[in-house]
């Protein structure tokens, strides 16, 4: 393995004093001359028509406009829609004629102060002509009721391999189990919100808090008719997203607002706006029936799920993609199918969430492992290790080669530390009438980026200059996981320069190079420390070239050492802010490089959690009591960012399995629309996570690195139901398992 | 829009006799600005109590606890005679919503909010605590709980009044709260329960007990009182006070959904009350 000088090691993020401290600006923090503050009007029934009446609204001092879909540019689009290679089904406006789902855009209120904003929103009345709803995926299958068109399917598709018959000749066991997983949302702590201007030369300049500016250009140019050249999109802080800002939403309300006022407009949300009016998780409804032989091997698997799309066509086709996707990866299974439908309902549209797909997949088909274990009476860590995938093995269905998958060795490894036979064995003995306890154990895939599947590259500019500090412009959007902390340090290793003198942009389609696909995917780290490397290759060559041509030192005996470059027997050593000025001085050309980068593999991530819990027989609350997250990290690059990575992703993803859930009734509306209704996991009971690192070195990774942040929000979910279940007995597989859930399945029980 | 800020009692009164239907009394407003949000109210008048001196502090006297409307869930538990004296009050307080709720949220406000999951609230009607409201006449009227409380965020309060002081009665006591959220902390009852003994010699003279969010307004619990009465804490065994609590919440809410969970919730909920008594 190679010894790396700046990756591996533990760095603070640069930017993390200033947070704590709370002097970082936020988009809500900044403000322009004459600018109008915009507030969107969100319809309160489910599928309507209506008729705004702003009378009262509109005199209130200081409301500018109030704009209704007859005002705003007629161009429908698709806000998952990344580049102009992708044609979905375009049904999105930047306001409705009709509303389609509680939180559906029906009206722009545009003011000089947010206070006349929330005054006339509280004047304006709305009057409804309720239509037919379709609340859940049931009603929607049906096709009685229809959102639009002449059916409620949106999408299907049918993906397999293997001969299913011979399998299932061959099965000892067919074991089925049907589920579920809530709709939930990203819940960021920044609310949605975006600012636009027209600035001094007539271009629209939007400020986006997201993880997509070329989209966002894309989206706003084809909506004003407006060239790319003169819309700029800039990525400005952000307090979180998990996928929640990763389809353009206000940046193109305040970017249509800025243009048709020809003023600055800051749109923004409050919690219940965001949490109704946004996008959130899918929900799905997944039947999963593994046929598996006495001795523990797994013959084949069917997975028929359902998609709970919402209102618009959105991401439907990304949400069961991504979804079966990740049922190839993981375990080596001879025969398998996958069919998959996305619905329309009359609910907010589905969008991207951390780990796409992949938390609702194994939620349920990590449940079904545990259960055909039982079925076979095998360990469910030694039925595992006999089917999971061995290292380079090929995706049965086409897609990238796994590479050097380390997820047998995340389960050995976690076993050992958790101590797993013992407390599989005994834990149950300290049950008594009150508290029952288990542990769980769940395995999960993710991905590295888009190779394999669509346009997959970014550009990167290096710059060198005289005062020995570097640039990087690079187009990606911090979110808060230190993307840009990581980045800095893969440059300094590539550039053997001390990471404060490195500088790493956001994405600004004005100043930083195109990239394919934006912040997702999780593509950064896998995708930009590659582009990062290379780059850094070639300066470094440029380096040694210009002593060569201009000192005339041969390059054989250059050597770099922390942003010098030194001269092998000799005392010599140059600078690289004055290799810099040597290079513009005698060859008329700056120290930097322009570099285009693909990467050309797509390994899989793995991840491995184990839980214990204590289930209170009583009230139904769980406590988890232990969790360990074993992470196929490939190589990490500041430890202490992929830590807290993986503690946020259990905490978000604890949530999902036992607490967070958008209610609706039949109606369609949502019960639990803000936070002390809707609930996540808070301090008191989340347990610490305990995190193993396996540095597995995949060679076809830069670095040896692998992703995390959206991996890490997977598999601890599964794993607390399986200890849960293991706990008490029970086959719980309908997401969250809220004391209700489980004091009615006790009761079952009897 | 008129907002006023009374410093004594005098300027509360007149204040108060300025009121009309949409004036509103804030105090810690915790609750009031949610209301207003959710009723898209915006044409409305404050009067803020939170400067009222007569309003405040908690007051030692010998037959009550006499404790300021303006009292927050923060100095009640701070206080060692709340916390000695009426431990029911103390857990309840301790255990409402987060810290900076509690920084802000007041006595007064709990009650006059009647909301019907209230922690305070079947504090209150186990102690059988006196609500003593003050008018814009300059008058005072002491109403016992279960009267002040007249439903789902309903009391007797009339426009021109506002709490100013709550009542508790002493006695040789011990008492106790307990509540079961959807976790563990910051989190609002689904089934809570207060429990308020008189003891003499050791034995039970008389159990108040009241379970709340179980109907609109706390509810007397007097198959668990009845059982109670008469009895030193090491006689009581835990699956006879679990099955009247399952009872109690069946003869509360025989139709609504919620029950099927809460039949059984109270009976974690009674055993952690139980084990916590001394």
């Amino acid at each position: 393995m190679k010894q790396f000088k700046y990756i591996g090691k533990r760095f603070q993020r640069e930017d993390s004093l200033e947070r704590a401290e709370g002097k970082t600006k936020f988009l809500a923090d900044c403000k322009r001359l004459n600018m109008l503050y915009g507030k969107l009007i969100l319809s309160e029934h489910a599928h309507a028509d209506f008729q705004l009446d702003t009378e009262e609204a509109l005199k209130v001092p200081g409301v500018y406009k109030i704009l209704t879909y007859e005002d705003i540019p007629h161009v429908a689009y698709n806000s998952m829609e990344w580049f102009t290679g992708i044609q979905a089904q375009r049904d999105e406006y930047i306001l409705n004629e009709r509303a389609r789902f509680v939180g559906d855009r029906i009206g722009l209120i545009l003011a000089e102060s947010k206070e006349a904003c929330e005054k006339a929103w509280c004047k304006v009345k709305v009057q409804y002509q309720d239509l037919p709803v379709v609340a859940d995926l049931q009603t929607a299958q049906e096709d009685r009721i229809l959102v639009r068109g002449k059916t409620n399917l949106a999408y299907e598709k049918n993906i397999g391999y293997g001969d299913l018959a011979n399998a299932e000749a061959e099965a000892d066991f067919i074991v089925e189990d049907r589920g579920s997983t809530p709709r939930t949302h990203h819940l960021a702590i920044e609310p949605h919100i975006a600012m636009a201007e027209v600035d001094d030369f007539g271009n629209l300049v939007v400020y986006s808090p997201g993880q997509v500016v070329f989209a966002a250009q894309m989206q706003l140019s084809r909506i004003l008719h407006l060239s790319y050249a003169r819309i700029r999109v800039i990525k400005c802080n952000m307090g979180g997203s998990f996928g929640g800002k990763q389809q353009p939403l206000l940046e193109l309300t305040a970017g249509v607002a800025a243009w048709l006022t020809q003023r600055p407009v800051q749109i923004y949300m409050n919690r219940r706006e965001s949490m109704i009016g946004t996008f959130t998780r899918n929900g799905t409804e997944a039947r999963v029936a593994t046929a598996v032989r006495k001795d523990g091997k797994i013959l084949e698997r069917k997975v028929d799920t359902c998609f709970d799309g919402g209102a618009y066509d959105t991401n439907n086709t990304s949400i069961v993609n991504a979804y079966a996707k990740k049922l190839f990866r993981l375990y080596r299974i001879p025969a398998q199918e996958f069919h998959g439908r996305a619905y329309y309902t009359d609910k907010t549209p589905g969008g991207a969430c951390r780990a796409y797909g992949g938390p609702q997949n194994h939620a349920i088909t990590e449940v079904n492992i545990d259960h055909a274990a039982r079925v076979i009476g095998m360990d469910p860590c030694e039925f595992r290790l006999k089917n999971l995938v061995e290292p380079y093995d090929a995706d049965p269905v086409g897609g990238p080669n796994l590479g050097k998958a380390a997820v047998k060795e995340c389960l050995r490894k976690g076993m050992e530390a958790f101590h797993w036979k013992e407390k599989y064995a005994h834990i149950r003995e300290q049950n008594n009438d009150r508290y029952a306890y288990g542990v769980g154990v769940a395995c999960a895939d993710h991905g590295n980026g888009y190779f394999g599947a669509f346009p997959e590259f970014t550009n990167v500019e290096m710059i060198l200059h005289p005062d020995g500090t570097a640039l990087v412009k690079i187009a990606v959007h911090e979110q808060g996981c230190g993307t840009l902390d990581s980045l800095r340090l893969t440059a300094a290793e590539a550039l053997d320069l001390a990471p404060e003198k490195i500088t790493i942009t956001e994405a600004d389609t004005l100043l930083t190079p195109y990239d394919s696909a934006g912040t997702q995917a999780s593509r950064v780290t896998f995708v930009s420390s590659g582009a990062i490397l290379q780059a850094g290759n070639q300066l470094r060559e440029k380096i040694f070239q210009t002593l060569h041509e201009v000192e005339k030192i041969e390059p054989d005996l250059l050597y770099t050492d922390n942003g010098t470059v030194k001269v092998k027997g000799s005392d010599k050593t140059y600078t690289y802010g004055e290799i810099a000025t040597l290079r513009e001085k005698k060859m008329f050309d700056p120290l930097s490089v322009y570099i285009h980068y693909e990467p050309h593999s797509n390994p899989a991530a793995y991840a491995v959690s184990f839980a214990q819990v204590k289930v209170d027989k009583k009230t139904g609350l769980v406590e988890v009591q232990k969790l360990l997250a074993v992470h196929d990290i490939g190589q990490a690059v500041n430890p202490t960012l992929v830590e807290g990575q993986i503690q946020g992703g259990a905490q978000f993803i604890l949530g999902m399995a036992l607490s967070e859930e958008l209610v609706y009734d039949s109606k369609g509306n949502v019960k639990n629309s803000s936070l002390s209704k809707y609930h996540t996991l808070n301090v008191q009971d989340m347990p610490p996570v305990d995190i193993i690192l396996v540095e597995s070195h995949d060679e076809s990774s830069p670095f040896g690195v692998k992703s995390v942040g959206e991996m890490s929000a997977v598999a601890p979910g599964p794993a607390v139901v399986n200890a849960i279940n293991h706990a008490l007995g029970t086959e719980l597989t309908d997401y969250p398992l809220t004391p209700e859930r489980i004091i009615e399945a006790l009761e079952q029980k009897g | 829009m008129m907002f006023t800020a009374p410093a004594d009692e005098k300027e509360l009164q007149a204040a108060l006799s300025q009121a009309d239907e949409r004036t509103y009394l804030i105090a810690g407003g915790t609750d009031l600005l949610i209301h207003l949000q959710n009723r898209k109210e915006t044409d409305c008048s404050f009067i803020d109590l939170t400067k009222v001196k007569e309003l405040q502090g908690i007051r030692e006297e010998k037959d009550w606890i006499d404790i300021g409307a303006l009292v927050t869930m923060t100095e009640l538990c701070a206080s060692p005679l709340v916390k000695e004296e009426l431990r029911a009050l103390y857990l309840a307080a301790y255990h409402l919503g987060s810290e900076q709720i509690r920084n802000r949220a007041t006595l007064g406000g709990a009650i006059a909010n009647a909301s019907q999951s209230s922690d305070c609230s079947v504090v209150l009607f186990a102690y059988g605590a006196l609500v003593e409201i003050f008018s814009a006449q300059g008058e005072r009227r002491k109403v016992p709980m279960d009267q002040f409380i007249k439903g789902r965020e309903k009391t007797c309060l009339d426009r021109g009044e506002a709490v100013s002081r709550i009542l508790i009665p002493r006695q040789e006591r011990s008492s106790m709260f307990g509540k079961v959220g959807a976790r563990k902390a910051v989190t609002i009852a689904k089934i809570n329960c207060a429990m308020d003994f008189r003891m003499e010699e050791g034995l039970i003279q008389k159990a108040s007990i009241y379970l709340g969010a179980v109907g609109v307004k706390p509810v007397e619990a007097r198959l668990l009182e009845n059982y109670f009465q008469g009895k030193s804490f090491a006689e009581i065994a835990l699956q006879d006070v679990q099955e009247l609590g399952k009872e109690e919440v069946e003869k509360a809410i025989p139709t609504r959904p919620s029950r099927f969970y809460k039949r059984v919730a109270v009976q974690g909920l009674l055993e952690d009350m139980i084990g916590a008594l001394p």
